[in-house]
């Protein structure tokens, strides 16, 4: 074991990957700062599109509720979500995925993330209307 | 690429130590499928499996290193028992051995964590382009600059440890390559 530390030899490969670190410095910083606007640019979510593998389930305007109610999403092959809707929110309640995640996201009244359930091919798609008629504007 | 293939040692020790490889990288799967993930983010896992994937990358050609991908992937699919998953998985794990691949032989074996960092986030988008296709719709990306981010931590940490691994491992297998 008396081999050279690979850390430390070769100039080209040294400047190839300062190159490469460089590279991912950048995406970093991109990432962050994508991460920082969203945050404070995100507006309030007006309608929820529920997508189960490519194909528009429903659509639900989040503005119109006014009594939270459930209902359930059948996944072909087995499984299933349960959506829960309040007024202006919307989350997955219960899944029997694997994971979860879209469970853990929780309620959500944004338009910052769709909630995502992968292993079921399911997603909830938050959308601020920009057809709005002028009340909902001032709203 | 192929040229070292029947040389030495014989195929049947290539196949064994592959096989061997396999196993490794369906047990880390298996181990990292039992940990929780604390945050609501479809995509972000510690990437075990991918330490394997760049153990092989070192020791063998890049046609072995796609077999125990895609072994490991097949086989994995009798855990999670999902189909979608197995896309996502397959999505993620061609484009991130592609470009660890090419990374690898960019830096000459050398620098293991940048190619580490690098094959995470490639996972990362190749899940996040298969998951986009099949739910059919782009918002998925929304999760990309998160993805970015987790990915580099988790790809740093498998990344050195699949140079760690290299360096202990380097007078056992060297001769593979």
């Amino acid at each position: 074991m008396t081999a050279p530390n690979p850390l430390y030899s070769d100039k080209k490969i040294n400047r190839r990957a300062a190159l490469l670190a460089v590279l991912l410095f950048m995406l970093l910083a991109a990432s962050a700062a994508c991460l920082l606007y969203s945050r404070y640019k995100a507006p309030k979510a007006l309608k929820a599109h529920i997508y189960l593998r490519g194909e528009l389930l429903t659509s639900i305007d989040l503005r119109t509720v006014t009594e939270a109610y459930t209902f359930r999403v059948e996944i072909p092959g087995g499984g299933s979500n349960t959506i829960g809707v309040k007024p202006g929110s919307i989350a997955v309640l219960d899944a029997d995925c694997p994971d979860r995640l879209c469970v853990l996201a929780g309620y959500t009244d944004t338009t910052l993330l769709p909630i995502v359930c992968l292993p079921h091919g399911l997603i909830i798609r938050l959308e601020a209307d920009q057809y709005a008629s002028p009340d909902v504007i001032s709203y | 690429m192929f040229k070292n293939r029947t040389a030495f040692p014989n195929s049947i020790t290539r196949l064994t130590v592959l096989a061997v490889f396999t196993v490794i990288a369906l047990t880390l799967f298996v181990v990292e499928s039992a940990i929780p993930v604390p945050v609501p983010i479809p995509g972000l896992k510690l990437g075990l499996a991918n330490i394997v994937t760049l153990i092989v990358l070192q020791f063998f050609t890049l046609p072995e290193a796609l077999l125990v991908l895609t072994a490991r992937i097949l086989l994995s699919a009798f855990f999670a028992g999902q189909a979608l998953s197995l896309l996502y998985s397959f999505a993620g794990g061609l484009l991130s051995l592609f470009l660890m691949a090419l990374l690898n032989r960019f830096l000459s074996g050398r620098f293991l964590f940048i190619t580490g960092i690098f094959g995470a986030l490639a996972h990362n988008v190749g899940q996040l382009i298969a998951a986009c296709l099949i739910l059919g719709s782009p918002g998925v990306f929304a999760y990309l600059p998160f993805l970015m981010i987790s990915g580099s931590i988790t790809g740093l940490f498998t990344g050195l440890s699949a140079h760690y691994a290299v360096k202990y491992l380097k007078p056992h297998l060297s001769r593979f390559h």
